[in-house]
Order: structure tokens, then sequence, then C-alpha cells
């Protein structure tokens, strides 16, 4: 497999193609992971894009030395942009559908019959509602070693943490996103 | 090699993120550690309940592409 940093060498040299296999390669993991900290389909879109356009901006003015480690760096980039989003941003008006859901939540999903997209769909906003539920650290952690799969050396690196505390999070976040369940798995009986 | 094993040991050693030595003696002593097993069940149980990806509109991957082709040299065709 060719590596990250041979990637963006070779689109630095004018390999369109190589930022294209870029992109595809990591467009899941970043977007998930932006998407389920801030639990906003439209400013999750915002991001990602934010995100890539720097990405493109810090290459091409020669900032880039991370090597292979590309999703770290990008994602610190994600990790950022999303704070302060959250923070500061004040809610789009949503665009639903005629059941009253998201449209965007619908994308990407052409394949399976409208039952298993509004399945998916549902379960997925009901997993991403219940991660929102966590406290902010624990959520970050959480989303950082799951969805973006950074390791958790990585990870305190990113939010200038101590390793044993990231890891600590983590196991408060396990703890409590089971409680959840378990409770949701009540309520609904 | 502490025989106490910490819910962050379990954590890394689930993640492949732990020593060598602590892998070992874990892998080594898992069967007679219910508790150990418990908790590792519990976490892929959980990670398997919320293992879902989104992707990106095209649209917003067609931006970031025309943004990155901006970028390039043009091709002299003369």
């Amino acid at each position: 497999m060719i590596t990250d940093g041979v990637l963006i060498q070779r689109y630095i040299a004018g390999n369109q193609a190589a930022f294209e296999t870029l992109l595809k390669r990591h467009k899941a993991r970043i977007f998930t992971s932006i998407y389920v900290l801030v639990n906003d389909r439209y400013l999750a879109e915002d991001i990602f894009q934010e995100v890539f356009i720097k990405v493109v901006q810090s290459v091409n003015a020669g900032k880039y030395n991370h090597e292979d480690k590309f999703l770290p760096w990008a994602m610190r980039i994600a990790r950022n942009l999303s704070i302060d989003h959250i923070r500061s941003r004040k809610r789009m008006p949503m665009v639903t559908d005629s059941e009253g859901g998201d449209i965007f939540d619908n994308i990407g999903l052409f394949e399976k019959s409208p039952e298993q997209l509004r399945i998916e769909k549902d379960k997925n906003a009901h997993l991403r509602s219940l991660i929102w539920k966590l406290p902010e650290e624990q959520r970050e952690v959480l989303v950082l070693r799951h969805y973006a799969d950074l390791s958790f050396k990585e990870i305190a690196a990113l939010t200038n943490s101590n390793l044993n505390t990231c890891i600590g999070r983590m196991h408060y976040a396990v703890l409590n996103l089971r409680k959840m369940m378990q409770k949701n798995a009540v309520a609904v009986k | 090699m502490n025989t106490a094993i910490t819910h962050s040991e379990l954590i890394l050693y689930y993640y492949n993120e732990c020593s060598a030595e602590c892998k070992a003696f874990i892998d080594n002593n898992l069967a007679s550690n219910p508790s150990w097993s418990a908790y590792l069940e519990q976490m892929a149980e959980l990670f398997h309940e919320f293992d879902f990806a989104e992707l990106p509109h095209p649209t917003t991957s067609s931006i970031i592409l025309e943004e990155s082709l901006s970028y390039l040299p043009t091709v002299s065709h003369d």
C-alpha cells in the first residue's frame, strides 16, 4: 500500500489522483469522527470541508512535515475546528424530508431499501445521541480512538493530556455508554 | 509483572497497545480470570453496537478536490 507520505509527495509533484486517493482513504474516519463529535450533519459537512481545505493549503505552502502521520495531523485540525464550532456557531435550520428527518442522513445509502435506510438512519442517530450525552472529554477520547482509530498515545498528544488520563476517560466512556444502553433497553421493554 | 491488571491495561490490551510483557501475561492468565474476559467482552459488544461509518455528501468531496486541483499547474498543450 502506498503510504500517506508518498501520496502527499506525489500530489505536491502535480498528481491530483494521489490526493484523491488520500481523501478516499480517510474520509469515512474523519467525517464520522467530526459528525459524532458535533452531532449535526450540516456542521459536520462544513467542518470536514474546512479541514481538507486547510490540509490542501498547508501542504501546498510546504508546511506538511508529518510524513506518514497524516491522520493524527488531520484529526488535530478536525478536533480543534469541531470544538471551536460547537462553542461558537449557532445551529442552522434543518431541512427535513417528508417524514421530518434530516435529508442528509440518507446520502450514501442509495443501494438499500427505504425501510433499511430508515432503520439504519434511526439507529445511527440514536447511537450518536448517546455518545453526545457523554461528558466532552470522554466523548472526545471515545471518538478519537474508536472512529478516528488514533492510538491512545496520539490522542494524549493531540489533547495535551496524560496517557493514563486518556485511558481513564475511555474506561468511563465505556461504563457510561453501557449504563445508557441498559437503561434504554429497560425503557423499551 | 504485577499480577493486578488494571482496567487501563485491559483497554490497552483490547486495542493491542500494551507492552509485550503485559500482553503475554494477560494472554497466559485470561482463562483463569473471568472478570478480565467479562470486561473485554463487554467492550467488544459495545463497540460492535457503535460500529458505524458516515460519509460526507459527494458535493463536499467535489469542492475539496476542486480546491486541491486549483493548486496544480495547468498542462500546456502547445
